[in-house]
């Protein structure tokens, strides 16, 4: 139980307010809002750590990390205006059909493989879609951010880069 | 063989997935997803001819630096405008401020708070570094919704749109809430030109992407405020501050403020199936310094824009018409700055710029600019050619 003390204190350390805003209110202002899939995943090292059983495996990761990078590959350039076309406006309560037709064999590949990691992120964040849990009406943003995406490149560079060492 | 436990399994995942999709598919919205633009019957039409200006200072002097004011007609005729305030652009201490337009005393009331950075960050519950644009509407509620830029991050390239609400016509807000409309960090999103309604009640409000690339877009808001659809107006680097005019049910046009495009114009897009799609970006005849334009759709059918008719500055500022849907216009008038009650050190550089148009319902145009950034103008003009006017 003591591993848990440090992130403790941490978590408690971003309700303290300063200037009438709690701490984890200037992380969220300029590291914007996490996705589920991001809160899940915390959630699991959290798990983890407290000696719980560990959901993300490195198959489990696999799997997640080319959902997240295939999507933000997708998703970023075109959002920032490189073509008329928008991507991130498929996820607006309007236009969900395509976005859930197209989410939907992603979330069957998981399923058929037994990869959890990638189906509870997928399931969890359509949920709380549902729910309005967070700021946003987009699904996107409780699908992937940036700073996943950016852990998930890492994380894949270092997968690989070992490999290969490993491989020599 | 698969253990129980296993298929147990499987079919508690495939139909928390299952329920998840149709959940998602689920369409509560009570709106229409074809859209068509609400385009106001003329009541009293407005005569363009020989226009008489009236020119009123709206803002107090103090603080120092005001830019971007936006208005409306509330009850009784009377019009609320809204601007930002500081010691300059981009301060911490920039507010929102607000003030009332008596068309029977013609005179506008003291200057007043409407909203600060601090309050909006406490709404928000997060970190806001200062306050940008607003842009107010009247919904067929009467509710104003008073929309504006806040920045938390960088810039104005890191910029959110916030939005309140007012259910006594401007006097007070309720909390401030932050529309997500880009996935990175919410970065980017500016707002400035005139919202447009639909006929199913829903809101378009017409934003700016400022992050790499300079684009316009529309939201779709429902009337509770949540973004149902998200259109883009043009894409890439060069065009900026959509204002859309609804030309029919299905038509309109948006001019865009030229920020990189060459020709230096003013831009334009076009829709003919109520928003859905746009033309690709075409320059006008208008010049353009890269400043914000105004475009109004009159009672009398016409197109009212106001513009800086230059190539570098915002030195001059003018109205022009036209009667095709904004395919050629004709200049009306050159708007006269008002005549300064200041020191003369301040009219060094004299820039007439962010106008905003507004037609009211007895027949009288508005037109609201800032003058070198340290005042708020408000020029009346009405014509003797039109009906109802003394």
């Amino acid at each position: 139980m003591k591993r848990l003390l440090l992130p403790a204190a941490f978590l408690a350390l971003l309700f303290v307010p300063i200037e009438g805003i709690p701490v984890a209110g200037y992380v969220r202002g300029i590291a914007g809002d996490l996705s589920i899939t991001t809160l899940l995943l915390l959630a699991s090292s959290a798990v983890a750590l407290a000696g719980g059983p560990k959901l993300h495996d490195r198959r489990e990761l696999q799997a997640l990390a080319a959902f997240v990078l295939a999507s933000a590959a997708f998703l970023y350039p075109m959002a920032l205006g490189l073509t008329s076309f928008d991507p991130y406006a498929l996820g607006y309560p309007h236009r969900m059909r395509g976005f859930l037709l197209g989410l939907a064999p992603v979330a069957l590949f998981a399923w058929f493989r037994g990869r959890l990691l990638l189906l509870l992120a997928v399931v969890l964040a359509l949920a709380a879609f549902r729910f309005e849990l967070l700021e946003s009406r987009n699904l996107w943003d409780y699908l992937l951010d940036p700073w996943l995406a950016v852990c998930m490149l890492f994380w894949a560079g270092f997968t690989i880069f070992g490999l290969l060492s490993k491989s020599r | 063989m698969k253990s129980l436990e296993g298929r147990a399994w499987a079919l508690v995942s495939l139909a928390a997935f299952a329920s998840a999709f149709v959940a998602a598919f689920v369409d509560d919205a009570p709106v229409s997803s074809d859209p068509a633009f609400q385009v106001a019957r003329p009541s009293t039409s407005t005569s363009l001819v020989a226009l008489e200006g009236e020119t009123r200072i709206v803002s107090s002097g103090s603080p120092v630096s005001v830019h971007s004011a936006t208005a409306v007609e509330i009850a009784g005729g009377r019009i609320r405008a809204f601007w930002y305030g500081g010691s300059r652009e981009g301060a911490k201490d920039v507010a929102i401020y607000t003030a009332v337009f008596d068309p029977l005393s013609y005179a506008w009331g003291p200057q007043e708070v409407a909203t600060t950075r601090e309050e909006t960050a406490r709404d928000l519950g997060r970190y806001v570094k200062k306050l940008g644009n607003p842009v107010v509407a009247r919904d067929s509620r009467r509710r104003l919704w008073l929309f504006y830029v806040s920045v938390s991050l960088g810039g104005w390239s890191g910029s959110a749109v916030n939005f309140r609400i007012s259910e006594d016509e401007g006097a007070t807000f309720g909390p401030a809430r932050r529309i997500v409309t880009s996935p990175l960090l919410n970065l980017g999103t500016l707002v400035r030109g005139p919202v447009l309604p639909f006929e199913d009640g829903t809101l378009g409000i017409p934003v700016y992407h400022e992050l790499l690339g300079k684009f316009g877009e529309l939201l779709r808001l429902s009337p509770e405020g949540d973004v149902l659809d998200k259109i883009r107006l043009s894409h890439g680097r060069s065009s900026l501050q959509p204002a859309v005019v609804p030309l029919g049910r299905l038509e309109a046009v948006a001019f865009l403020r030229s920020s990189g495009f060459r020709p230096k114009r003013v831009l334009s897009v076009r829709t003919e199936n109520g928003g859905r799609t746009w033309s690709d970006l075409a320059p006008t005849e208008l010049r353009n310094p890269d400043a914000a334009v105004a475009a109004l759709r009159t009672s009398g059918g016409e197109i009212l824009i106001a513009f800086n008719d230059s190539e570098v500055d915002r030195g001059n500022l003018k109205l022009a018409v036209s009667r095709d849907g904004g395919r050629s216009f004709t200049v009306l008038l050159t708007v006269n700055p008002p005549r300064p009650p200041w020191p003369p050190g301040e009219v060094a550089s004299p820039e007439l710029a962010y106008p905003w148009l507004l037609e009211s319902s007895d027949g009288a145009l508005h037109l609201l600019y800032s003058w070198n950034r340290s005042r708020i103008v408000h020029v009346r003009y009405r014509s003797p050619a039109s009906t109802g006017l003394p």
